[in-house]
Order: structure tokens, then C-alpha cells, then sequence
């Protein structure tokens, strides 16, 4: 394949905005992941104290 | 935090606004600053690969003169030699070697000091020629490195933050831990994606890569000495000197002529395999290119079937013919008139291949010297020197750009010289065996 300079240096600006955007998607990724997790923990923590409740009256 | 409401209760809004301004003025001059002092670190940068280039380029021209004069002096040593006859003579002839042998040396060790300059040269002009590229993936990469690190940091804090939680159990752990291998595996591939991407663009052969190959200054001045040594050795042939005085000049130009003539020669070789790889075929020389694929097909399909059961059987005409010649019977009339009609087919053949190839190589190499032209003049290189050169490839045929790359049977150069006259003779012939044809109607 042939290409000046300059089309090799949109090329590269390319890449790099992709990898940017894959960063950032692996971040909010993660980010909802673990939301999911801490939510998990909460309801079964919510659920674990609501029994305590009953279980005391 | 009284004390701070306090602060902010005693700030107007006017005051609060021109705080801002003041300091967001101080963030854009920073940013400014880092931004001019990242710029002028690259200036230096391009300026020192620019030093060094020039002064490997001084180099090179200091050797190529040391390896011209070296050049001379070795005919010269060799020369007083032979006439003196020291070369043949049996108790000279180890001192012949020994001093052929030095001078030899001498000449190679100045020409490994030349490719040595030569692979520092092209390393340099790779740096300069992608100094653009080479610094947007190095600051990218830098960029990208320093989010990644922040990912991790955020991941142990994320595995902190659950691992501490009220009532968390081993299976959020684990699967807090999964999460965070999932992501730092993502990022390794997207920057490892990175690193192989830009590589790849990187060695993606450049338009602009032919400007360096070419070495204009260098093309430009043996161009003209071509042309000086050609006038030379006119007026020395044509000069009414005794041959005695004649000779060592005329071997002398010649021989430099030569010398002249080999660089140049691969050169243009060289330039001539840049532009087929740079310039996309125009859909005339396509077109053209086809006609004569598909009619080698069909004559082939015709004639040279080496399927037995297509009725033509496995020898051509020609071939039939020479061997009931052999044989030295009668020769049937069947077989004289195949192979008249199937010479006939060939001549056809050959006219057409012939007026197509001529027909290729001048566009072809209208193209090419169009393409150079534009590749030489969005250098900036002065115009004197690119219509030189096109005149010096006009001239030369014999390292035309215009050859087309496929294994023509014919002799390209014989087709572009003489494409009238053997169309001509393609002509003939057919005339020749349609007047015997018509014996057999």
C-alpha cells in the first residue's frame, strides 16, 4: 500500500482516538460491573437487616 | 467550614468572577507555556536530526571524491603496469599483484566507509521523514500509559472499596476480582492493538520515500556529466588527431561514460521500481494489459489444447507439420493448410501483441515521467533538474521508465524503436501465407 505523510499521520491520530475510546469503554465497563456488585451486596445486606427485624419481633 | 462559608459570604460576585478569570488566565498560560516549550523541544529535535544529516551528506560527497580520485589512480597504477608489460613479465609479475591487490583494497576499504555513511544517512532520513508520525505515537503512547496507570489505581481502590463493605461475602470478592482482570486484560490488548497499529503505518512504504532513494543533487550532476562526457566523446571521435593521441583519451571518456552511465542506470532502475509501486495503473494501460492477456488466451485455447478430447489433439499445427517432414513422405494437404492458417494466427498474434506493447510503453511512460514531475515538484525541487531528468529518460532507452513489468516474449526495446517496421513485417507475412491459402480453395 502507498501513502504520503500525511495520510500516515491521520492514520496513526486514527488509532489512537480508537484505543482512547476502548480505554474508555473497558472503564465504564468496569465501572457498571462493580455498580452491579456493590448493589448486590447492598440488597442482601438490606434483605439480612429486614430479617434481623422480623426475626426480632 | 464556618470559617470557609465565611470567606465565600465575603467575596462579592464581581470579585468571585474576577478571581476566576485570573485564574483560569493562569491556567491557559501555563498550558501555553508547556504547550511552546513542547513545541520548541521538537524544533531542537528535527534541527539536530537536520545537522546530522547534513553532516553525514558532506561526508559522503568527501569520500565520493576520495573513491573518484582513488578510482583514477588505480587505472593510472594499472595502466603504467601493463604497458611496461609487468604483468605478464615472470619476475615482475608477483610485485603486479601485490601493488593491483593494494590498490584494491584501498578502493574497498573506501567504499564500505561510503555504505557505512549510507545505512546512517537512511536511518537519519527515516527519522526526519517520520519525525511527524514517530512523535504522535510517542506522545499517544505516553497518553495512553498514563490512563492505564489510573485504571489501576482505580482497580485496587475498586477491590479496597468492596473488600470493606458492610456484609460482603468471598463470591463479591471473586467477582470484583474478575471484573478487574477483565479490564486490565482489555487495556493490555488495546494498547498492545496500539503498538502493532502504528508499527504497521510506520513501515507502510511512503510516497515520499522515492525523493530520498532518487538523491537528487547526486542525479542531477552525473546527468550533466553524461551529457558533458557524451559531447566529449563525439568531438574526440570526430577529431582529425593521430591515433595515438586519440586512443587514451577516447578510453579515457569512455570509459568514464560508462562509469556514468552504471550509476545513473541504477538509478533510474531503482526509480522505476518506486513509481510501479507508487503510481496506480491508469485504466488505459489496464485495459491494454487485458486485451493482450485475453488474446493469449484464446490463442492458446485454439491452437494449444492439451486436452485430447477437444478433437485438436496434443501438437500444434506446426508441430504435426515438422514431424510428417521428418517422417519424408507426402505431406497432406490437410496438414499444409492447418499449419499455413495457424502461422497465419501468429503473425495476427504478433502484430496485435506488437501494436499494443508500443502502444503501453508510451503511455506508460507518460505517466510515470508525469507522476516523477509531480512526486519531484511537490519537493519543492527546482524545475531545471526535474525536466532534466525527464530529458535524460527521454533520451536513454535503454533504461526507459516504460518497460511494463510482464515477461513479454519479444524485446521491448526492439518493439518501442522499430514497432512500424515489424508490424510492417508482421504484415507481409500474412499477405505472404494468405496468397498460399488460396492454393487450397
Amino acid at each position: 500500500m502507498k501513502m504520503n505523510n500525511q495520510n500516515k499521520v491521520n492514520l496513526v491520530k486514527d488509532i489512537l482516538a480508537k484505543a482512547k475510546k476502548e480505554i474508555n469503554e473497558a472503564r465504564n465497563k468496569r465501572d457498571e460491573d462493580i455498580k452491579k456488585i456493590l448493589k448486590n451486596i447492598d440488597k442482601r445486606q438490606e434483605k439480612k437487616i429486614l430479617d434481623e427485624i422480623k426475626n426480632t419481633k | 467550614m464556618k470559617l470557609e462559608n465565611q470567606t465565600n459570604n465575603q467575596e462579592s460576585p464581581l470579585e468571585k468572577a474576577k478571581r476566576l478569570k485570573t485564574e483560569k488566565e493562569l491556567r491557559d498560560k501555563i498550558k501555553e507555556n508547556k504547550h511552546e516549550l513542547e513545541e520548541r523541544e521538537k524544533s531542537l529535535k528535527l534541527n539536530n536530526f537536520n545537522i546530522q544529516k547534513q553532516s553525514l551528506e558532506d561526508e559522503l560527497s568527501e569520500l565520493d571524491s576520495k573513491i573518484e580520485a582513488s578510482q583514477v589512480e588505480a587505472h593510472e597504477t594499472r595502466d603504467v603496469m601493463k604497458d611496461a608489460e609487468l604483468n605478464i613479465d615472470e619476475d615482475s609479475k608477483n610485485e603486479y599483484n601485490s601493488v593491483i591487490s593494494e590498490v584494491a583494497s584501498n578502493l574497498n576499504e573506501l567504499r564500505n566507509e561510503r555504505n557505512e555513511i549510507l545505512e546512517k544517512l537512511e536511518k537519519i532520513n527515516s527519522n526526519i521523514e517520520n519525525f511527524e508520525i514517530n512523535e504522535i505515537i510517542f506522545e499517544g503512547n505516553n497518553e495512553l500509559k498514563n490512563v492505564a496507570e489510573n485504571i489501576n489505581k482505580e482497580n485496587k481502590e475498586t477491590v479496597y472499596q468492596v473488600e470493606n463493605s458492610e456484609g460482603v461475602e468471598v463470591s463479591d470478592i471473586k467477582s470484583v476480582e474478575e471484573v478487574v482482570t477483565e479490564t486490565e486484560n482489555s487495556i493490555d490488548i488495546t494498547l498492545e492493538e496500539y503498538k502493532d497499529g502504528t508499527k504497521e503505518v510506520l513501515n507502510q512504504e511512503s510516497s515520499e520515500k522515492i525523493i530520498d532513494v532518487l538523491t537528487i543533487g547526486d542525479l542531477s550532476k552525473n546527468i550533466d556529466n553524461f551529457f558533458e562526457k557524451s559531447k566529449n566523446l563525439k568531438e574526440i571521435e570526430e577529431s582529425q588527431e593521430d591515433w595515438e593521441t586519440k586512443y587514451p583519451k577516447l578510453k579515457e571518456t569512455r570509459q568514464s561514460l560508462s562509469n556514468i552511465s552504471s550509476i545513473l542506470k541504477d538509478e533510474v532502475k531503482k526509480m522505476r521500481i518506486l513509481l510501479d509501486q507508487v503510481r496506480e495503473k491508469s485504466p488505459e494501460e489496464l485495459k491494454i494489459e487485458q486485451d493482450i492477456n485475453n488474446r493469449d488466451k484464446d490463442f492458446k485455447e485454439k491452437w494449444e489444447s492439451n486436452d485430447p478430447d477437444s478433437g485438436k489433439g496434443l501438437d500444434t499445427p506446426k508441430e504435426k507439420y515438422e514431424k510428417a517432414e521428418k517422417r519424408g513422405i507426402e505431406i497432406m494437404p490437410r496438414i499444409k493448410k492447418d499449419n499455413l492458417e495457424y502461422q497465419k494466427d501468429i503473425h495476427l498474434h504478433d502484430k496485435e501483441y506488437i501494436k499494443s506493447v508500443s502502444d503501453l510503453m508510451g503511455i506508460t511512460k507518460k505517466n510515470n515521467l508525469e507522476t516523477l514531475k509531480n512526486l519531484l515538484e511537490n519537493k519543492n525541487i527546482d524545475s531545471k533538474i526535474v525536466n532534466k531528468l525527464a530529458n535524460y529518460i527521454n533520451e536513454d532507452e535503454n533504461i526507459s521508465l516504460s518497460y511494463p513489468k510482464r515477461d513479454y516474449s519479444l524485446d521491448y526495446k526492439m518493439i518501442s524503436q522499430n514497432s512500424e517496421r515489424l508490424i510492417e513485417n508482421e504484415e507481409g507475412a500474412i499477405d505472404w501465407i494468405e496468397e498460399k491459402l488460396k492454393e487450397f480453395e
